[in-house]
Formats: C-alpha cells, sequence, structure tokens
C-alpha cells in the first residue's frame, strides 16, 4: 500500500440480521480515534442474505461509508477476510480494526499477511502518538502490558478487545434490499463477495445456546479450588448475588463440579471483559488468564503470598477466605 | 470371452499395475506438517509477585495447545500411514520440544534455529515457518494450536494459511473424516458448532478436549531423533523443485519486478517485523495494591469496588 488515505477502517459483524453488540463497541473505539486523530470511519460488514442490519443502526455509528459484501447464507473465515482485503484496498486506510474476539482474531492475521502488514492482538487500549497508532496489549496471560506500533507498513493493524455489553440502544428489525438503488444511507456501497482460496463450505451450522451474562457482566466472581468445596461455592453464589456479579470458574473448579463446565473463564472457556473481575482462591494459571485479562480491574483473594494471580491483579489481598466470610456476611447479610 | 493363452504375462501385468498402486498410493501418502512452540512453564516462573519482575530463563515445555494438533497428526498417521513434519522456530533449547515430539511418533522434524530470526512477530514467524514448509513440503495438512499460552496472539496459523494461499479452519474440534482428499470437521465457537469440509491442502488449529496427547512409545523412544536444523541461510535458498503436489508459494512478499530486491532482512526476524515493542512493562498501575489486609478492610475493599463497578 503506497498511499494511504487518513481514514480508519473497522470490520463488522451481523448476526441474525442485526450488527452485534461486538460491532457497536469497534465501532466506537474507532470512532474515538477517528475525532482525535482528524480521520473518516469507514465500515465493512459481510451479509449472508439480502437483509442487511437496519439503517438507522448503521446510521448510528457516525460512519463515513460503509461497504456491504453480500455472501453466501454460511460465509467462511477465509470470505469475511477476502471481503475485508477488498474494503482494504478499496480505502487504504491509515488503521484497521478488527474485534479481538474469536473470529476476528481468524481473519484478522490472513488480511494482515495478504497486506504484509503488522498485526497487534488483542489490544485492550488505542491511542495516537505522533500520528502512531499505539497499541496495548497484555502478553503472558496479562503479567506484561506490551506497547507495541507498526512503524512504517500500512494500515496500522490491530485485533481489539471490545465488550459485548454495547453502548448506544439495541437496533431492531432488518431491511431487505433488492438492487442497490434501494438504499437511503448516502454512501453506502453493496459489492459481491470476493472469491476466495479452496473450497471449503460450510455444511450445518448449529447455534450453541450460550447466555452471555459472563460476557457482559460488568462485575465477575471466579471461584477457584481454593474456595474448597461446595461451601465455598454456595457462599460464592450469594455473595454474587448480592453484588449483582455473575458467576464464572476455573477450570480446576469445573474439574470437581464445583460449576458446570460452561462457567469455565480461560483459554478453553470463556473470555470475559468486565469492569472488575473478583477471584476466590484462584492461583491465576496463563490457561484462566487468557479468558481473564480482558477484565479492566482485578481484585484477587487468595492465601499463598505466591501465587501469580496476586501480581496479576491490581489488587492483591493476602487472606484466607474463610476469614473473609465473616466480615462480608457482617455486611451483606448471610451468604448461607 | 477366451481365456487368453498364456497367463505369464498377465501375472506379470497384474503385478506391475499392484506396484503402480503401491507407488500411487505411496505417493497420494498424507503428508502432514505440525507447527510447534515451547514456551515459558508458567506465568509463575515469570515473574515474582513480591520481588516485582523478573525473567528467569528456566525450564520451557511444549505450549500445551499444541499438544492436540500433535495428537489429531499422529491419529491420522495411525490410520493413514501419514507422514508427520515436525516445525517449531525458536531459541537452541527449542530442539527438546521438538525431540519430545518425535518419541510420540513423528517422522522428521525441523528447528527454525538462527538469532537472526529472533525478535519475529507473528507475521515474520509465518513467513518464516512457510518458508521452511516450503523447503521441506509439500504438506497436504499443516496443524497447529489455536493460541499459545506466552505470547497469545493466535495470529500464526492464519497468518501462514494466508502466505500459502491454503484455505483456514480454525478451532478444529473433531475430524468427522478424510477420504480423497476431503476433509470433514466439525469447529466448535463460543456460540456455534460448524461442520465443514474442505478439499486439501489446508490448515487448521486443533482444539485439546477430544485430542488428549499419548505418551511416549517405547519403539519410538528408542529411534533415533534428529531434529534437522534451518538457519535463516537455509531457509532463503532457492527451494528446489518438487514433484506434483499442492505448492505452497513461498511468502514472497510483493512482486517487484525490476525493483530492487528485498533481501532477507526485509521478511525475516527483527528487521522483517511490521511491528515494534515500543515498551512493555508489569501492570502495576500507581493504584497497585498488593497487602495483607484485615480481614474487614478486605470485604470492605471488594463491595466498594463492586458497587463502583456496576455504576
Ligand atoms: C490445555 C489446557 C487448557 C486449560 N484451560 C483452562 C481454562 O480455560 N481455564 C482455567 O481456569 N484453567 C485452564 N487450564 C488449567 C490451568 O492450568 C489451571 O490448572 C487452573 O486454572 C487452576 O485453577 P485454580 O486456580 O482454581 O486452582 P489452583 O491452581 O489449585 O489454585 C487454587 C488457589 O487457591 C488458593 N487457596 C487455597 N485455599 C485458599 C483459601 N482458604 N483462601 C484463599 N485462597 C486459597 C491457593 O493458594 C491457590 O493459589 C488449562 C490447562 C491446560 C493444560
Amino acid at each position: 500500500m503506497n498511499k494511504v488515505n487518513k481514514a480508519i477502517l473497522v470490520w463488522l459483524e451481523v448476526n441474525r440480521g442485526k450488527l452485534t453488540a461486538i460491532s457497536r463497541s469497534l465501532a466506537r473505539v474507532g470512532n474515538d480515534l477517528a475525532r482525535q486523530g482528524n480521520h473518516k470511519l469507514i465500515g465493512a460488514l459481510m451479509v449472508g442474505s439480502k437483509t442487511i442490519p437496519a439503517l438507522n443502526a448503521l446510521g448510528g455509528l457516525n460512519l463515513s461509508k460503509v461497504y456491504i459484501f453480500k455472501g453466501r447464507p454460511k460465509t467462511t473465515a477465509a470470505e469475511r477476510a477476502a471481503a475485508l482485503l477488498r474494503a482494504a484496498k478499496l480505502t487504504r486506510p491509515e488503521i484497521l480494526l478488527v474485534a479481538a474476539d474469536e473470529r476476528g482474531r481468524e481473519m484478522a492475521p490472513m488480511v494482515a499477511a495478504k497486506l504484509g502488514t503488522g498485526l497487534t492482538a488483542d489490544c485492550t487500549s488505542l491511542r495516537l502518538e505522533k500520528g502512531l497508532l499505539v497499541q496495548t496489549r497484555p502478553a503472558f496471560g496479562g503479567d506484561l502490558i506490551a506497547e507495541i506500533v507498526t512503524p512504517t507498513a500500512r494500515p496500522q493493524m490491530a485485533t481489539v478487545r471490545v465488550s459485548g455489553r454495547a453502548p448506544g440502544e439495541a437496533e431492531t428489525g432488518v431491511v431487505a434490499i433488492h438492487s442497490p438503488d434501494e438504499i437511503l444511507f448516502p454512501t453506502m456501497e453493496i459489492a459481491p463477495a470476493p472469491a476466495v482460496m479452496g473450497d471449503a463450505r460450510i455444511l450445518k451450522r448449529t447455534p450453541i445456546c450460550v447466555d452471555d451474562d459472563l460476557e457482559k457482566a460488568s462485575v465477575v466472581i471466579a471461584c477457584g479450588l481454593g474456595l474448597g468445596g461446595p461451601e465455598g461455592v454456595a457462599k460464592a453464589r450469594i455473595l454474587a448475588e448480592k453484588l449483582g456479579a455473575s458467576l464464572g470458574a476455573t477450570r480446576a473448579a469445573v474439574d470437581r463440579g464445583y460449576l458446570p463446565a460452561d462457567r469455565q473463564i480461560g483459554l478453553s472457556g470463556r473470555e470475559i471483559s468486565p469492569n472488575l473481575l473478583i477471584t476466590l482462591g484462584v492461583s491465576g494459571s496463563v490457561q484462566f488468564m487468557a479468558g481473564a485479562a480482558g477484565a479492566k480491574d482485578i481484585i484477587a483473594v487468595n492465601n499463598d503470598p505466591l501465587a501469580p494471580i496476586l501480581a496479576l491483579a491490581r489488587v492483591g489481598l493476602i487472606l484466607d477466605l474463610e476469614r473473609l466470610w465473616p466480615e462480608l456476611e457482617e455486611r451483606l447479610g448471610t451468604l448461607t | 470371452m477366451a481365456p487368453p493363452p498364456d497367463t505369464a504375462p498377465k501375472a506379470k501385468a497384474i503385478s506391475r499395475e499392484k506396484n503402480r498402486e503401491a507407488r500411487l498410493a505411496r505417493e497420494r501418502q498424507l503428508s502432514l506438517a505440525v507447527c510447534l512452540k515451547r514456551v515459558p512453564p508458567s506465568v509463575g516462573a515469570l515473574s515474582d509477585p513480591l520481588k516485582g519482575y523478573v525473567l528467569r530463563t528456566g525450564p520451557g515445555r511444549l505450549n500445551p495447545p499444541d499438544a492436540a494438533a500433535l495428537e489429531l497428526a499422529l491419529r491420522l498417521k495411525d490410520e493413514f500411514g501419514a507422514r508427520v513434519d515436525l516445525f517449531s522456530m525458536g531459541p537452541s533449547q527449542a530442539e527438546e520440544v521438538l525431540r519430545e515430539a518425535l518419541s510420540l511418533g513423528a517422522d522428521r522434524a525441523f528447528h527454525l534455529c538462527d538469532p537472526l530470526l529472533a525478535g519475529s512477530d507473528s507475521l515474520a514467524t509465518a513467513r518464516a515457518l512457510v518458508r521452511a514448509l516450503d523447503l521441506e513440503g509439500p504438506h497436504d495438512l499443516i496443524l497447529c494450536g489455536p493460541v499459545t499460552t506466552d505470547g497469545g496472539t493466535g495470529q500464526v496459523g492464519p497468518a501462514m494459511a494466508a502466505l500459502m494461499d491454503f484455505p483456514f479452519l480454525g478451532r478444529v474440534w473433531e475430524l468427522l473424516s478424510l477420504e480423497d482428499r476431503l476433509l470433514r470437521v466439525r469447529q466448535l465457537y463460543r456460540d456455534e458448532l460448524l461442520e465443514t469440509k474442505l478439499t486439501l491442502p489446508c490448515v487448521i488449529s486443533v482444539l485439546g478436549e477430544k485430542f488428549v496427547p499419548r505418551l511416549p512409545s517405547v519403539r519410538a523412544r528408542l529411534r533415533p531423533r534428529l531434529v534437522n536444523r534451518l538457519t535463516l541461510e537455509d531457509l532463503t535458498r532457492e527451494a528446489p523443485k518438487k514433484g506434483p503436489g499442492p505448492k505452497g508459494p513461498s511468502p514472497k512478499g510483493p512482486n517487484l519486478k525490476g525493483a530492487k530486491l528485498p533481501g532477507p532482512a526485509d521478511y525475516f526476524g527483527e528487521s522483517g517485523s511490521p511491528t515494534k515493542i515500543l515498551k512493555s512493562h508489569k501492570p502495576k498501575g500507581p493504584d497497585k495494591v498488593l497487602a495483607r489486609p484485615t480481614p474487614a478492610a478486605a470485604a470492605q475493599v471488594i463491595i466498594d469496588a463492586a458497587k463502583k463497578a456496576k455504576t
């Protein structure tokens, strides 16, 4: 990419005709940067059918242009990557942002490799400094915070950890498009999906029912093995109710049957990004932190001063849980 | 139809045909590549919560998620007699991880080891691995773990696929069938299970739940466990022309006809990495607290913080 435009391109995802909450959060991140650096904000998305997300939802994102690629009903990661690549070549943006969810993390590296540009994974914050995008990301499960830049290659690409707690209101309804003439959004461009390598086809899609309370929660309490047994877990559950928190667990706790498997946070579990994570009797393994590093604030309770979680948390409380319960009960009422 | 007068030539023809078939089968034999990484054993080894940040060049181990990719490859070998090649880039200690994987039954191991490759970001890493795959391939299926426990980007697999112009299938949970190079898998995402089919070659990342690593077999352990070392010079040497099979184009980068040809430094190692680390630090804000609080104070801290976070 030789000449770049003063633009930020964001990839947006549509699910069942609706713009996802993650996408709206990402657009907001893009918007903040665009305002800082006087960039144009451009969106790109792929729709699998004749429906496009409600125009007012797109309209609310402050996009100066949006590319809509029409794919097949079940689009593969490669198809989405090809669409984003096309949009990147059309817009030649200085900055390209993709949400750091499972799908974004798959497609973004393909696009970056094709463009021969850098890609910073899982950014927790972004800012502009002397025209460069400074990308902050946790590494080693949050043990290190690194600031990364892409000095010369363009676009500067990042996958961004944005929360499923959507800003703004949820949009309703979908709009069917029959021909591009019908488009009301003035700067909307409808394009056919670009061809992709290989013949991958999704034969079947089975939705997995997930209540995404853990992902959306502003406060999460994580239960570790250190809770010691069902009594401890029961207390943690009532504590969560009283504090309005969602309850998650480490794998070790799930393995012991403390909580069902779908409550597991981590590498092979769910990924959370609450304002506050309270860990109770969690050691802070890399695998656990892989799902928890998105938490904006961590308070950890652990009785072993050498537990890694105490170094990772903003507030590390070296304390036996058995001594904590009575004090919590004093303030919140009984936890049994 | 009358039987032929002399059956000997026919028998010969049959055996020739059989040989040809065997040869074709051999040629069609699956060739698999598994990309592995050595990582530090745990967060605990990296930091000391009381004394601050200490990076110990202590023991490493195989990135746990990679073990599933290796296991899937070995199961394919058990079933189809595939050849399993291992690739790992890293400092000299990474050889240990490759030896271990050989003792589980892999056939060949390649260690991309060169100080000039140090400091590679995910794209430069993918370029080097693709180059090595190109030299030692072709491979029908390239397997990797979904993420590492240290860098944790998960970007190398998809980037390799893009550089090779192969499709990428992420988060493979289950392998349903492999017939006539047609692969059918299940991919597990947070909110959906996909059943996908495609024709090889491709790159996949493998989830661990269904592919629990095996223990080293005595027989494999007794075999010589030779690790081939590849330096940057080896990688940038012209690739030998290979027979038919999937062609993995090398990560050539832009086609600069007539222009000054980019050297290896533009594509590999730290100098070839488009991203640069500006700085890194322990996430200890000014408000970092590590304390032995009274239980009462701890309870108050927790309740107050939760109230604040809700608003
Ligand atoms: C491939 C792979 C994937 C994995 N994926 C995940 C994953 O997704 N999520 C996950 O969580 N793990 C995962 N793991 C497991 C992970 O390595 C750890 O084993 C697990 O996270 C540990 O859980 P824990 O912190 O509850 O238990 P432990 O490590 O046993 O920690 C318990 C902690 O409780 C403290 N404690 C004990 N008693 C008390 C008390 N009375 N008061 C206060 N503190 C106390 C102890 O000091 C200790 O630090 C994975 C492992 C592998 C190999």
